[in-house]
């Protein structure tokens, strides 16, 4: 449970103390057992060895593992929509995932997982949120203007889902298609939690239809106001 | 504490010593800080000592144990070092044995205080959750903090009468004897929103949502002050919240959803809607506002101020202050009526608004004619490089005399 | 390794196969007099005094500040000061006084007294000595040049993120700050490792820790807390510099950052903090209540392990700074208990100080004045200390002047008053002249006068709700009655005036002093600890011969005798008989280090290489070229310097040679 939870697993911090305790002890006894000038030498061998075995580390290809794809997929992901988006940096593609690598528990980042917004829940095919410090559930709720907020989204049903909250719509320029804007989380499956940040820049009274939240496949949408 | 004779000895106590011997006067220091300190009673509004509301009183409950405590401990400790340094001073007497200390003594000097503090943890304890109690919500209000002012939304709640979101800013208005749970956030820096006489502080973090109860006793207006470093205007951005009798409360409500009625053609005012509409609605809302051709005003802050926000000015002249609480829209003895007025009194002579005797002309006009110029803001259209263009706080709009007259006969019109 | 060799009968036997000479073209400094023997020394006294002038430069710099804050608050809607210009005084006051003045002058007095007080002769890496004393002037430089290129940082000390930020903040103070605290915290991390070294490795034959004075017991629990607590701070400045110079989002929450991590890292670090800047001033008074109450410390297994848990227990204290943030009641309440508990092991050492006085005989010197005024100021910051502690109480005090009250009993009070307690006991060890006393009491009682009016009062104007980092405080809600703002805050300037006038007295002393005053004998206060067995000032190789020890003040064992029978203390000998003793018992061939240029030049090239990220890559460039320089004339620099680099050996007497040093 506390592996879960935590950011990163403790064995690694503990293994690489552990690594280390043993570099340096070792590396202290061979060093003490030589003389002055053949430590020197010795240091300057070792410290070569270590280089160039780091150099061709980060040159071979297959060490590039899996984590590191991750972490260009998701930079790619960011540069594409900070650009655009006006709304929010999160994911946005609201068909199917383009990518596996995202994070499945979003919620358990130790700043998310307090102090949100709102959260989403389906629970028995109804979606409906709860707010911090609201006892009972919700289905309607407030957002300041022009204000970063976390809603964070939580799956408790067998079927994956993910949240959309939509924008309404925009009209671009030339072609006079009208755009529909909206926003969602990834798919998140039983237990699973995702967060979606969104800073609405408009009130609700300078929309057509207003702002909804609503997770495709479940009951019940939530309305977003914006004074 | 509020015993008067506390107060008159710890007085006493304090002028005393001060000027002629320092030593005393830290211990009429020390015990101050358990009695002096606490007994003070037609003070600063911002006295904590002052609880108004149920949770303020809580943390007073603390205050009165802690701080005795702490005096008491301070007064007995300088108690035992002057004697020390009386008794034992150089009077010629031999070496004294080089004793290292007993254990016994030691121990003992452990334990006593481990004991007193395990005592105030207690109650530290319980108190601590007591505060954090958000089941037994009646009300709740979102509060938005920027530089320099703070936004007030009350979400639609049937119970209160609140059909639609009641937006404002300045004053935080709220009904007595009412669970009212603040949900704060920030739209840029970290600000602290804190009303000393209603409930100690709670942050406002950009991205978190932070809860805050407050509840009032009685009705009246009691004094806060932003308390976390927030850049320039950190000084300048004040609070003050406003309790209503419920059934006052209720009319405060009817008359923020009363409909926008536009001021009747011709009039001075009706100039200064247009003014208004040429200047202002960049940044500022006023719900309902139409122009010429039918259709709604929408301010865009988000285009022009980097917090994304300006006040919404809807229903300004139910307010008492403006520019983040800065200035009071009342002149001085109108607003000492208010703040001075009983219980009973206060709601009437709150929900009377400002009106024209009352307002405060200079500094809203001076606010109108250069903003920056009375209150520190990064409006300076020449550096805001940083923010891409847009401001923080309010520029300088280069208004004429005649606008600004057109302009405050618009604004008293939107009570 | 630098460690200086025990002395020796035997001739010191040379190093081979190393260089003759440094990098051939430059000749090493071995000058013993003018101002290139103090640019170029390694000698940890002449760091130690070099030391203390930087930092009491900066106490001054700091204290016009501080007076310049006080002129602005003394009426409601000052006008000294715009609001700009006094964010950046009350930020560039709490750096200058914290990272400039107290950790430095901790660290001269460290410096100084440590070897001398454990019997050696150095400290362990001389020439890394030199260097952090290089790079904390580097470090504080850069941090006031941003006052003459387009203004300091401005986000106050704590500089919370997103304040802090480029938008939030768009002049360049904050980019000099993060660079010099950088700077200024190398140097502390290189400073404490260098003195660990020193207490674990250096004590003289039979000083056991337990036979160790209580101030290098503080010294080196303070060098193990910033150990620990540097590196996080570190890391802040860091996240903060990539935030401000290379657009990263750490504490961005539109990004998915959060603007709680900075808090949470700069407390970590700021909370141990506060007693790495306290300790010392303890460790000095556990130094000077003995020696002129003619008593032992009382309790001192305690007094040392209080202080190691007070080390200890810091590090697990840091959130109760944030109270009000938002940390959920659970993370709250343990905070809470953590820092309440935290005030026993405080308590415990007020408590030892007074029975250290309890039966004693005590000598009213201006040194023993100021620790007892720290002992009454402290006891005072740590009361109000306990009432913060209760967080639900706290939340009303927080951010009030009530917390600067607090603060300032405790580090004015506790700190400072523990550093002019050390000046005055300490001066004769490292002048070899007496501070005058009719003076010094007068800057004693000015100084705990001013201090008391200065603060004071701001218990008052806290609890009263006048919040703190405001650049003006308005009429409207001063109240009325004898606890109206006005009134108190008008009190603290003035007695900010007196505390200044304190502050003057000293430096007339100091002047004076030097000038004129009385050569002190070679143990002026009857003292106690192992510091005062050699001359005043000390020769550069400290002591003639390594001393033995066999008892906790073994100065004060050497010079009484316990008669068995009557527990009364007798003479046996006197201090200056002593000194002359180890004189005439002189060990011959004493290696010491001998001076370089390379820790000049490698501080000067981390400072170059820290202007480089604000200036861009051709000033790092440059930077990095004098850092490789440095390093390498460094690592080469010859263990043994050439006959010809030396200044003729004497030939009778104690020589000074110089020693494989690193």
């Amino acid at each position: 449970m506390v592996r879960t939870r935590s950011v990163g697993p403790l064995e690694y911090p503990a293994a690489s103390a552990v690594a280390l305790g043993a570099v340096a002890y070792l590396f202290s006894r061979v060093m003490l057992n030589v003389s002055k000038s053949a430590g020197a030498a010795l240091f300057i061998v070792i410290a070569s060895v270590v280089v160039s075995v780091a150099f061709l580390a980060a040159y071979r290809p297959s060490f590039r593992g899996r984590p590191l794809v991750a972490v260009l997929a998701l930079r790619a992901q960011l540069a594409k929509y900070s650009k655009e988006d006006p709304y929010s940096i999160t994911h946005r593609e609201c068909g199917p995932e383009e990518s596996e690598h995202y994070d499945h528990h979003a919620g358990n980042a130790v700043n998310l997982r307090a102090n949100v917004l709102a959260t989403v829940f389906v629970k028995d095919g109804k979606a409906y949120a709860e707010l911090i410090g609201i006892k009972k559930p919700v289905n309607s709720i407030t957002i300041a203007r022009s204000n970063d907020v976390n809603i964070l989204f939580r799956n408790l049903d067998e079927k994956e889902h993910r949240m959309v909250i939509h924008l309404g719509e925009k009209a671009v320029a030339e072609t006079g298609v009208v755009e529909k804007l909206e926003n969602c989380t990834q798919l998140a499956g039983k237990n699973q939690e995702q967060l979606l940040t969104v800073n609405i820049k408009k009130p609700t009274i300078a929309m057509k239809d207003g702002y909804k939240i609503e997770v495709p496949g479940a009951e019940g949408e939530i309305e977003v106001i914006v004074p | 504490m509020t015993n008067p004779t506390d107060n008159t000895a710890g007085k006493k106590q304090d002028m005393k010593s001060t000027p002629r011997n320092p030593r005393r006067a830290l211990a009429g220091m020390v015990a101050g800080s358990g009695l002096l300190l606490t007994g003070c009673a037609t003070n600063a509004p911002q006295d904590i000592f002052q609880p108004k509301g149920p949770n303020a009183h809580d943390i007073n409950q603390l205050q009165k144990l802690v701080f005795p405590i702490a005096g008491i401990v301070g007064v007995i400790v300088l108690a035992l070092a002057t004697y020390i340094f009386l008794k034992f001073r150089d009077r010629g007497q031999a070496i004294p044995s080089q004793a290292h200390g007993r254990p016994i003594v030691e121990i003992t000097l452990t334990v006593v205080p481990a004991l007193i503090l395990s005592v105030v943890g207690v109650f530290t304890f319980r108190t601590i959750f007591d505060l954090a109690e958000t089941q037994d919500t009646e009300m709740v209000i979102n509060v938005t903090g920027q530089q320099w002012w703070w936004e007030y939304d009350y979400p639609v709640q049937e119970d209160f009468g609140i059909n639609q979101p009641i937006i404002t800013s300045g004053q935080l208005v709220m009904p007595v004897g009412t669970k009212v749970l603040l949900r704060e956030t920030s739209r840029d820096v970290i600000h602290s929103y804190w009303i000393p006489a209603l409930n100690g502080k709670k942050d406002a973090v950009p991205g978190r949502i932070n809860l805050l109860r407050l509840e009032a006793d009685k009705p009246g207006i009691y004094a806060g002050q932003c308390t976390e470093f927030c850049g320039l205007s950190h000084a300048n951005m004040r609070m003050e919240a406003v309790a209503l009798s419920k059934e006052d409360f209720a009319k405060w409500v009817a008359n923020q959803q009363k409909p926008y009625a536009a001021p009747a053609a011709g009039t001075l005012a009706a100039e200064g809607e247009q003014v208004f509409l040429n200047q202002c609605v960049r940044c500022h809302q006023v719900n309902g506002q139409k122009r010429a051709d039918g259709t709604a005003v929408i301010a865009a802050p988000d285009e022009n101020v980097y917090s994304g926000a300006a006040p919404n000015l809807s229903h300004l002249m139910t307010r008492n202050t403006f520019a983040g609480a800065m200035f009071d829209l009342l002149r001085p003895a109108c607003r000492k009526d208010v703040w001075s007025a009983k219980p009973e009194e206060f709601g009437a002579k709150y929900l009377a608004g400002v009106s024209e005797d009352c307002l405060n002309a200079t500094d809203l006009r001076a606010w109108l004619r250069n903003a920056p110029a009375v209150k520190p803001m990064y409006a300076d259209p020449t550096k805001l490089g940083p923010t891409d263009g847009k401001y923080r706080g309010m520029p300088a709009l280069g208004l004429s005399e005649t606008d600004i007259d057109k302009l405050v006969a618009y604004l008293l019109t939107l009570k | 390794m630098a460690i200086i060799e025990r002395p020796s009968t035997a001739p010191a036997v040379p190093a081979v196969a190393t260089p003759s000479s440094s990098l051939g073209a430059l000749k090493r400094p071995m000058m013993e007099t003018g101002w290139k023997s103090w640019l170029f020394t390694v000698d940890h006294k002449k760091i130690g005094i070099m030391y203390g002038a930087v930092a009491m430069f900066f106490f001054i710099v700091g204290g016009v500040e501080a007076l310049l804050i006080r002129l602005q608050l003394a009426m409601p809607d000052g006008k000294i000061l715009n609001a700009d210009v006094y964010n950046q005084m009350f930020t560039m006051h709490a750096t200058t006084m914290i990272f400039l003045f107290a950790m430095p002058m901790a660290a001269a007095f460290a410096n100084y007294f440590l070897p001398l007080q454990i019997g050696a002769r150095d400290v362990a890496f001389p020439r890394l000595n030199a260097l952090s004393l290089w790079l904390l002037v580097i470090g504080g430089v850069v941090l006031n040049l941003a006052w003459f290129l387009g203004g300091a940082a401005d986000g106050g000390w704590f500089m919370y993120a997103p304040n802090s930020g480029p938008v939030f903040s768009p002049s360049n103070g904050v980019d000099f700050w993060t660079v010099g605290l950088q700077i200024a915290g190398i140097a502390s991390l290189i400073g404490s490792i260098n003195l660990i070294v020193t207490v674990l490795n250096m004590r003289a034959p039979g000083m056991t820790f337990m036979k160790m004075p209580v101030f290098t017991w503080m010294i080196l629990v303070v060098q193990f807390l910033l150990v620990f607590s540097l590196p996080v701070i570190t890391v802040a400045l860091v996240l903060l510099m990539f935030q401000r110079e290379f657009g990263a989002t750490f504490f961005d929450a539109a990004a998915g950052g959060d603007p709680l991590l900075w808090q949470h890292l700069f407390w970590i670090f700021g909370h141990p903090e506060v007693y790495v800047l306290i300790l010392p001033g303890f460790g000095i008074i556990s130094e000077v209540l003995p020696t002129f109450a003619r008593k032992p410390l009382f309790g001192y297994p305690f007094v040392v392990f209080s202080g190691a848990s007070i080390g200890l227990v810091g590090f697990g204290v840091w959130a109760h700074h944030m109270f009000a943030t938002g940390l959920g009641p659970v993370s709250v309440a343990v905070f809470s208990i953590a820092t309440m508990a935290i005030a026993i092991p405080t308590g415990v050492k007020i408590f030892n100080w007074l029975l250290t006085m309890w039966g004693g005989k005590i000598w009213y010197t201006t040194a023993m004045k100021f620790a007892i005024g720290l002992v009454l100021l402290f006891t005072v910051g740590g009361l109000s200390g306990v009432t913060h502690s209760v967080a639900p109480s706290d939340t009303q005090q927080t951010d009030t002047y009530y917390i600067v009250a607090h603060f300032h009993y405790v580090l004015f009070g506790g700190m400072v008053f523990g550093l002019f307690a050390g000046f005055y006991y300490w001066w004769p060890k490292v002048f070899g002249r007496l501070l005058n006393e009719k003076m010094g009491s007068w800057n004693f009682w000015l100084m705990f006068f001013g201090m008391n009016l200065t603060f004071g009062p701001m218990h008052i104007l806290g609890l009263q709700g006048q919040p703190r980092r405001m650049y003006i405080w308005t009429d409207a809600r001063a109240g009325e009655g004898f606890f109206n703002l006005a009134f108190w805050n008008m009190v603290a300037s003035i007695g900010s005036f007196i505390l200044t006038a304190g502050v003057l007295v000293f430096l007339i002393n100091v002047v004076y002093t030097w000038r004129k005053g009385p050569v002190a004998g070679a143990d002026p206060w009857d003292a106690r600890t192992l510091e005062w067995l050699t001359t005043n000032p000390p020769k550069p190789h400290n002591f003639d011969r390594i001393p033995v020890v066999h008892h906790l003040d073994e100065f004060f064992h050497r010079k009484y005798e316990e008669d068995t029978a009557t527990h009364t203390m007798r003479r046996i000998a006197d201090g200056a008989d002593l000194v002359r003793a180890e004189e005439a018992a002189a060990d011959s061939d004493i290696h010491l280090p001998g001076p370089s240029y390379w820790p000049l030049v490698l501080a000067l090239g981390i400072g170059v290489l820290g202007l480089g990220t604000i200036y861009g890559i051709p000033v790092m460039v440059v930077g990095a070229a004098v850092i490789l320089l440095g390093s390498f004339g460094w690592v080469l620099e010859p263990s043994v310097p050439a006959d010809s680099e030396i200044d003729p050996p004497s030939v009778d007497g104690p020589t000074k040679e110089i020693a494989p040093l690193g």
